[in-house]
């Protein structure tokens, strides 16, 4: 009962926290725009959003990971480190100030650089990991745009023509820091490190990039504010993720809102698969193989090995919110929407509409977080040949396939319903497929079911999923069971 | 301040000199707090039993520069999808064939390079 209370007070404080984090961001925004000049608040927000909700989110999040795996694996996790005060002694805070002597740790260990490394180089490598992760969360807005002291304040650091290509260009300049980092360390673990890096992230730069070519054209638009959307009324309906495709008529709408992951399952499964193999966490941490060669940061120590695993941490964070604004519908709420705005309350205080539904926002992204911390710890570590070959010859194809398959209903059913259709059948396979499959046995039985699902519909799109999926569990099978 | 077409990219300006800035920054707390006892064991490469011999930097498999090679050609093909897709729904059925042409031509080099084994990791 006492656990349960725990858990009760910790959500409920996560929620505050993240609801006075975004009303601050707003009434602060207010304020600069009121008394400093206009746009001042994009740069308050990088304050708030980059510096403060990221950077604390990933920081908390090397506890969460600790913690969670522990969980996982039955045991106690870190909770030895105390903070000497009156009332805290004996008490270990959830292994929290875990965080503080790990901090001081690597800030205070000396920097060593091996003889044989190029030194330019090998400074650079952390800096080149660390930056253009920090700098991605720029472009993903975090709340709707609303009115705090009659000025206009928008919840998003920059909303740039470009929209989505930063997240995949800035991205993709990691991997230089990686590469660098495994050359420069003149050291064969590193080295080894650093080509799979380079050469995983590589592969599944395509896979990403092609996946989220059919979200892009089913919104037509490359930027964050046209795809996440805005709620409109009865009449006009909304625009983007913010309308609904079926609602029902009442002062409080309720409906299936247009989200990504509904019109858009495959394009999000092989986004959400690519973009995990790009963090480079398992079962993807080939490069890493901490039980194998320790990978490209090998020769690192203090703060430089802090960055390599900050930015780890970071791009968890940048992932999640990426998928919460194209496939989880960014900071709307699943229904209600309209009925929200509408209130008087609402209407007369923008920052509190602001407030709540950013906060929504930052809820989604820590399910999302959950849902990679629980794939990390749950999954084996893949053989480098699968890993390639599963970008290569699945993913590929799958995401064009996905491509021309939305292009397709999208031109032949403007309003999107046809292509909800298909995502919700597939959305509905998977899950067949899922609660079906437990044993390699088992396996065929899911397939069988699957088909059937899938004649019912008829489209070639969902049989992919059908066929590839049990292939999928019987190679796991095995493997988590030992 | 009067607004110029480049104001929008101002905050994008400050986010990535504020990336940079931190990254050169932060390590050099490490270096300025840490000690400094510098020793010829010390400076060695990192090995785990056995001692390294000769440098890294030696010929290492092709596989990874093939990838580097596949990798080139299937993203710029993505590149062209992206202005297509912008404009898809005014381009109509016409511009979805002509990009499934397009595409085609690249599936078809798919097909080549896996019946090729150029995919296959182990060979």
């Amino acid at each position: 009962m006492s656990r349960v209370l725990t858990i009760l007070v910790a959500m409920f404080t996560i929620v505050f926290l993240m609801a006075g984090g975004m009303a601050s961001a707003y009434l602060v925004g207010g304020l600069v725009e009121e008394h400093w000049f206009t746009g001042a608040s994009r740069l308050t927000n990088v304050l708030f959003l980059v510096l403060i909700f990221v950077m604390v989110i990933a920081t908390l999040l090397t506890m969460a990971e600790r913690k969670w795996s522990a969980f996982i694996q039955d045991r106690m996790g870190p909770n030895r480190a105390r903070i000497a005060l009156p009332g805290l002694k004996n008490r270990s805070l959830g292994g929290l100030p875990h965080i503080l002597t790990d901090v001081l740790k690597m800030l205070t260990k000396e920097d060593l650089i091996p003889a044989a490394a190029n030194r330019f180089m090998f400074n650079l490598g952390p800096i080149l990991a660390f930056a253009p992760t920090f700098a991605l969360f720029a472009v993903v807005p975090a709340g709707p745009s609303v009115q705090v002291f009659g000025r206009n304040v928008d919840m998003v650091v920059a909303t740039p023509d470009f929209g989505a290509l930063y997240v995949l260009a800035i991205a993709s300049l990691a991997v230089y820091g990686t590469a660098l980092a495994g050359w420069a360390s003149n050291n064969k673990f590193g080295l080894l490190g650093g080509v799979r890096a380079t050469s995983q992230m590589i592969a599944y730069e395509v896979a990403l990039g092609l996946s989220l070519v059919g979200i892009f054209l089913t919104f037509s638009s490359v930027q964050f504010p046209a795809i996440i959307g805005d709620i409109g009324n009865a009449l006009t309906g909304g625009t983007g993720q913010g309308r609904y495709l079926w609602r029902t008529d009442g002062a409080f709408d309720l409906g299936l809102p247009a989200w990504g992951i509904f019109i858009q399952p495959l394009g999000f499964l092989l986004f959400f698969a690519a973009s995990f193999a790009e963090t480079k966490r398992a079962p993807f941490d080939l490069p890493e193989g901490e039980s194998e060669i320790i990978g490209y940061f090998v020769e690192y120590s203090g703060m430089k090995f802090g960055l390599f695993m900050i930015s780890e941490f970071v791009e968890v964070v940048v992932l999640a919110g990426v998928t919460t604004a194209f496939f989880f519908g960014g900071y709307h709420l699943p229904f209600g929407n309209e009925w929200l705005a509408n209130l008087p309350i609402m209407q007369e205080h923008g920052w509190l509409l602001g407030t709540i539904l950013g906060t929504v926002f930052w809820l989604k992204v820590l399910f999302l977080i959950w849902v990679q911390l629980l794939i990390r710890w749950t999954f084996p570590r893949f053989r480098y040949d699968q890993i390639q070959s599963l970008g290569w010859k699945i993913l590929l194809p799958l995401g064009l396939v996905n491509i021309f398959v939305t292009g397709a209903l999208v031109l032949w059913d403007p309003s999107l319903r046809a292509l909800a259709v298909l995502g919700i059948a597939e959305i509905g396979i998977l899950v067949v497929l899922t609660t079906t499959t437990k044993v390699p046995a088992g396996g065929a039985h899911g397939a069988h079911a699957g088909h059937g699902h899938d004649h019912g519909h008829g489209h070639a799109h969902g049989g992919h999923g059908a066929h590839d999926l049990p292939a999928h569990a019987h190679g796991a099978a095995p493997a988590s069971t030992h | 301040m009067t607004p110029t077409p480049l104001t929008p990219y101002l905050p994008l300006a400050v986010v990535l000199l504020l990336a940079g800035g931190m990254a050169m920054l932060i390590p050099q707390i490490t270096t300025r707090l840490g000690p400094r006892r510098p020793s010829a064991i010390k400076a060695t490469s990192f090995e785990a039993g056995s001692e390294s011999s000769g440098p890294a930097r030696q010929r290492f498999a092709v596989k990874f520069y093939v990838v580097a090679l596949l990798f080139i050609v299937f993203d710029v093909e993505a590149v062209f999808l992206y202005p297509w897709a912008v404009n898809f729904q005014a381009l109509g059925w016409f511009g979805y064939v002509e990009m499934l042409v397009f595409a085609a031509t690249l599936v078809v080099g798919l097909i080549y390079i896996w019946k090729k084994g150029a995919l296959d990791w182990e060979s």
